[in-house]
């Protein structure tokens, strides 16, 4: 864990998970792990890392191999990509989700396959428990 | 299938409100399909986990975190207005965008700030881009102040409005004579003295 009172300037990297209590500039990689930004954790910093879940505040990109969740006290700006991205209610967000992060980014435009109303009937939606 | 509320964790919404267009806004798209979204406001936790059903890529925005764009100065000009946006906007190089969520957006920008809009938006979207917004009724601003999502293809849920920004109730005439980058194609009357509109590409 980093705790409160601990800044730290440049790259993390582990093969464990990690609690980011206090101040991160610079890059944090754990593949195959989680990261958490707990609610003091005030972090300007591209992440990457199996889960990641913002409670605290994240300037940067976020990649998360499984899952990204920003909870309700979590403040993000940035770009996200992973299959899953999770808002809690009073959650704060700025800038691009990608859940798709298996397909290319192109130019083309997605075309709707036909005019006829597709089922999109309301389906049991996984939320992630706070 | 009758639509359900969906679930929250945290503080829930306050707001319900019914809507025949979501489902029209979004009729061709099944599940699994790939799918890019530009919301003009913020990260919404509802309209992210409506969402997630497609394989999409969203921007959310949040236009008016920007001061400039929240409080428009009069000399600023509509060059200066679409620098100011198009750097808010941040969308990634190459992106266009299948659906647009405009909200009550274009009535919190004045007339040459809505046109800067207009001019930065347009080459983001292509021949079959859809857009959804809020009309006004006799030019009158709405009786409810919610920052809305899409809770499903029948509902939206909305949840106060930190600061609201000054309302400037646009009549559709006026929306349609200075945002060119998207028509209006029909509107539906909503509860509290709203219209939801449905755009299309020009």
């Amino acid at each position: 864990m980093i705790g409160p009172t601990i800044q730290v300037k440049g790259t993390i990297t582990g093969n464990e998970n990690l609690v980011i209590e206090g101040k991160v500039d610079g890059a944090v990689d754990l593949p195959q792990h989680d990261l958490t930004i707990g609610e003091s954790g005030q972090v300007v910093a591209n992440l990457s890392a199996k889960t990641i879940k913002v409670d605290g505040q994240v300037t940067g990109d976020i990649t998360g191999a499984e899952k990204v969740i920003i909870s309700k006290s979590g403040k993000v700006q940035g770009n996200l990509v992973a299959p899953r991205v999770t808002l809690e209610d009073g959650a704060k967000f700025k800038g691009s989700i990608d859940m798709d992060p298996g397909d290319k980014q192109s130019a083309a435009p997605s075309l709707p396959k036909s005019s006829a109303k597709p089922d999109l009937s309301p389906r049991e939606v996984k939320q992630e428990a706070s | 299938m009758r639509a359900r509320r969906q679930k929250h964790p945290a503080k829930p919404p306050e707001a319900w409100v019914a809507t025949r267009l979501i489902a029209e806004l979004f009729a061709g798209y099944e599940e699994g399909d790939p799918i890019t979204v530009l919301d003009l406001g913020p990260g919404n936790a509802s309209t992210l986990a409506f969402l997630s059903r497609f394989r999409a890529k969203i921007v959310f925005a949040d236009l008016l975190d920007n001061p400039a764009l929240r409080h428009p100065d009069e000399d600023v000009s509509v060059a200066r207005a679409k620098e100011i946006i198009g750097q808010q906007l941040a969308v990634p190089t190459g992106m266009q965008f299948d659906i647009c969520l405009l909200w009550d957006y274009l009535h919190y920008l004045d007339i040459p700030t809505m046109e800067a809009l207009s001019a930065v938006l347009q080459p983001l979207f292509h021949n079959n881009t859809r857009g959804y917004g809020f009309g006004t009724l006799h030019g009158k601003k709405p009786d409810d102040a919610y920052q809305y999502g899409i809770a499903d293809p029948a509902q939206l849920c909305g949840r106060p409005i930190p600061d609201e920004p000054q309302y400037r109730a646009h009549s559709q005439q006026r929306v349609g004579d200075h945002f060119l980058a998207l028509r209006i194609a029909r509107g539906t009357l909503l509860r509290a003295g709203r219209l939801e509109l449905l755009f299309e590409a020009p």
